[in-house]
């Protein structure tokens, strides 16, 4: 049931971000959402769905878009992966870790991209990419994982309980 | 073993990432033909994305009509006065091209240059905010080759009247086509002024804007001239309107002059494209 949930998150967020989310530009900035759904995902289920969500993910993104394959199923992979080794040392009820991790994986995924595009003879101004494009696209991410956590973690931990019970 | 057992998982993690690496070096030198898996994965999700994205597209359609439903009629007005207007301008044109030997001749190619246009329809964009590169609805079974030239443009019924250049084909799958747009970071597009014929180069920016400069320091380019791709390269057709300018810059220590562009086509809304197959 879970890898069903996943996997449909997975699929359904992929149309939606390429298709209805970039319809709504705040300041001419999307937001990220396949970047949120790895970090929940990470954080609900562990490091090694998180990092397989993100590999997917990216692979999915990287496929359909980009005509070198792998950088963001590099990226997101990593991203999955990190939010699952601070996943168990942390509690998972409380909306902050979520809001936490986004703001710092929206920051790190932005870093390690200009790496690669540094590596790729991308001349892009770094500064100006800071104050126009990550600024916002923050803000956007953090706004949109709190509804996106308390979704899934619903869907996620409550017929866990229920099982248990029986 | 017990090695292995206590460093499975970074073991796991540095092996996918060190195969990740290698795809991207293998991928990034550019590549003829997609994969078969590639293929099959967009053949599969471009219908889905291409119904998801009509649906967004009425919906923010209807929005956009309801909100400005009462600007309607006095803009129906103001349009009215200005084809009107626009149509006595372009007859003055014609007689003034009709005076010049060579602006006829000019003319006469443009008007007997028939693109084989393939129309096709926006299916998905690129998601973050890096690059502007989105897929479209025909691919290699409709004719589409890697390298074609995207347009965005209007069927009026007696013909096709081209608006703007959007980009060019990256990549194509059977039904599917990647595309790259010109506002693209990485994307050159020549051009020259239709006014005194100077020729330079384009590119753009994360921003999405368009900057340039000029080959000829001395050229005379100023605000509100209009720029076509000049075809020098072979990457992109001759001909084909880009956008206007609109600023001039002209520093004393720098040996170029650089232009900015208006690009023609709203990049933030294309939908329906045509792809120019020669």
């Amino acid at each position: 049931m879970n890898t069903f949930i996943i996997i449909l998150s997975i699929v359904v967020n992929f149309i939606l971000e390429t298709t209805l989310i970039p319809h709504f530009r705040i300041f001419q900035v999307v937001p990220n959402t396949g970047l949120v759904l790895v970090v929940v995902l990470a954080i609900l289920n562990g490091k090694t769905i998180g990092s397989l969500a993100g590999l997917v993910v990216g692979l999915l993104q990287d496929i359909m878009f980009i005509p070198v394959i792998g950088i963001n199923a590099f990226i997101y992979f990593f991203v999955g992966y990190s939010v699952g080794i601070a996943e168990t040392k942390l509690s998972k009820d409380s909306i902050l870790l979520p809001i936490l991790m986004t703001i710092l994986l929206t920051f790190g995924y932005h870093m390690v991209y200009y790496i690669f595009m540094y590596f790729f003879n991308y001349n892009l101004p770094l500064s100006k990419l800071l104050k126009d494009v990550v600024s916002i696209e923050t803000v956007c991410n953090t706004i949109i994982a709190i509804p996106v956590f308390k979704l899934l973690s619903k869907l996620f931990i409550t017929p866990k309980i229920t099982f248990g019970k029986k | 073993m017990s090695f292995w057992k206590k460093y499975k998982n970074r073991m796991i993690v540095a092996f996918v990432a060190i195969i990740l690496i290698v795809i991207i070096g293998i991928t990034a030198n550019g590549r003829e033909k997609l994969s078969k898996g590639e293929n099959l994965l967009g053949n599969i999700f471009s219908p889905v994305q291409k119904f998801s994205i009509n649906i967004g597209e009425r919906v923010s359609n209807f929005f956009e009509s309801i909100l400005h439903m009462g600007s309607l009629k006095s803009e129906n007005e103001e349009l009215k006065l200005k084809v009107a207007e626009l149509e006595e301008k372009n007859r003055r044109y014609e007689d003034l091209i009709g005076r010049s030997d060579y602006l006829l001749r000019e003319k006469e190619l443009i008007e007997n240059t028939h693109y084989n246009l393939i129309p096709a329809q926006l299916i998905g964009k690129e998601p973050g905010n890096w690059f502007n590169r989105f897929v479209i609805d025909k691919g290699a079974k409709d004719g589409v080759k890697k390298g074609d030239v995207v347009i965005q443009a209007v069927d009026t019924g007696e013909g096709i009247i081209q608006e703007g250049v959007v980009g060019r084909v990256l990549e194509t799958g059977d039904t599917w086509a990647k595309v790259v747009s010109i506002i693209d970071e990485n994307s050159d597009i020549s051009f020259k002024a239709i006014r005194t014929q100077d020729g330079g180069i384009l590119s753009g920016s994360v921003e999405g804007k368009l900057s340039g400069y000029l080959f000829d320091t001395g050229a005379d380019v100023i605000k509100g001239d209009k720029l076509f791709t000049s075809g020098l390269g072979g990457v992109y057709d001759a001909d084909l309107y880009i956008g206007e300018v609109i600023n001039v810059i002209k520093e004393d220590e720098d040996l170029m002059k650089k232009v900015e562009v208006e690009p023609a086509v709203d990049f933030k809304k294309i939908y329906k494209v045509f792809v120019i197959s020669d």
